[in-house]
């Protein structure tokens, strides 16, 4: 990675390089929302709500509010233990 | 500047529930909102850097702390953010099984899961804004998505192809 690093401070430079570097950073955002696509289908559930509402809430939190991301985490974090520490049950009746 | 790439590395590692790309906007907003040690473009290449070199995602670290301080700056982010899950990792055996499935550090876990997915978006629109100038970007963004969800092709293919697509479209012909 360090090579990596340091190839890549030499021919940022370069003009010709940046329409390639701007593809490649948008090619990235379109794997970040994939990214979170996929996580989502994992950890969302709608048998427990509360992972419903926290997913927005921390977006908007980190977007529009622009909370810091640590205290976010932290919050959310603290929101599960307390409610959602047990998994709920597959078929309730 | 090494010793605060240190601290800041280690408590994202701390924070780093649902694996290092849930940890993702935690870098991304640390290293390019809140500090301000690399650009939008320079971490989404060291993102890519990240997903085609072997090893877990958050070697991010040390793109970053090269960018910041060279060889120092690597040496104390990758430290930083690799200290602590070494540390775990290397706990006696019993203690993390028995710490590992306690309903406190489940139910945290869950919540701050949870976070991470709505701030990956917020990490997603952050390095969308400053590359998506046009319609040729935004569809090389979109197809990267789809190619993302619904094939199995590697990371780096689609960021390579990312690159090359970004290439072209800077060499066609301004109208």
């Amino acid at each position: 990675m360090v090579f990596l690093a340091a190839g890549y401070v030499a021919v940022s430079a370069v003009p010709a390089i940046a329409p390639a570097v701007q593809g490649l950073t948008a090619a990235a955002a379109g794997l970040l929302v994939a990214t979170a696509y996929r996580l989502g289908k994992r950890s969302i559930t709608l048998r427990q709500p509360l992972t419903v509402a926290i997913a927005p809430a921390a977006l908007l939190a980190g977007a529009g509010f622009g909370v810091n991301v640590a205290l976010i985490v932290l919050a959310a974090g603290l929101l599960g233990v307390l409610f959602l520490q047990h998994t709920p049950a597959a078929n309730p009746r | 500047m090494a010793a605060d790439l240190f601290w800041r590395f280690l408590l994202i590692s701390a924070l780093a529930f649902g694996g290092g790309q849930a940890a993702l906007p935690l870098v991304e907003r640390t290293a390019v909102a809140e500090a301000g040690w690399i650009t939008s473009q320079d971490f989404s290449t060291g993102l890519a850097f990240s997903l085609i070199t072997p090893g877990p995602v958050l070697v991010l670290a040390t793109f970053i702390g090269y960018r910041v301080e060279g060889l120092a700056g690597a040496a104390a982010a990758t430290l930083g953010v690799f200290l602590l899950p070494w540390a775990l990792a290397t706990s006696v055996a019993w203690q993390l099984q028995r710490y590992s499935q306690h309903p406190w550090l489940r139910g945290f876990g869950r919540g701050a899961g949870a976070a991470a997915i709505g701030l990956l978006g917020v990490t997603a629109f952050s390095i969308a804004q400053h590359a998506v100038t046009g319609w040729g970007f935004a569809v090389i963004g979109i197809v990267a998505l789809l190619l993302a969800v619904r094939t199995r092709l590697h990371p780096s293919a689609i960021l390579l192809g990312g690159a090359v697509g970004g290439f072209a479209l800077g060499s066609l012909p301004l109208p």
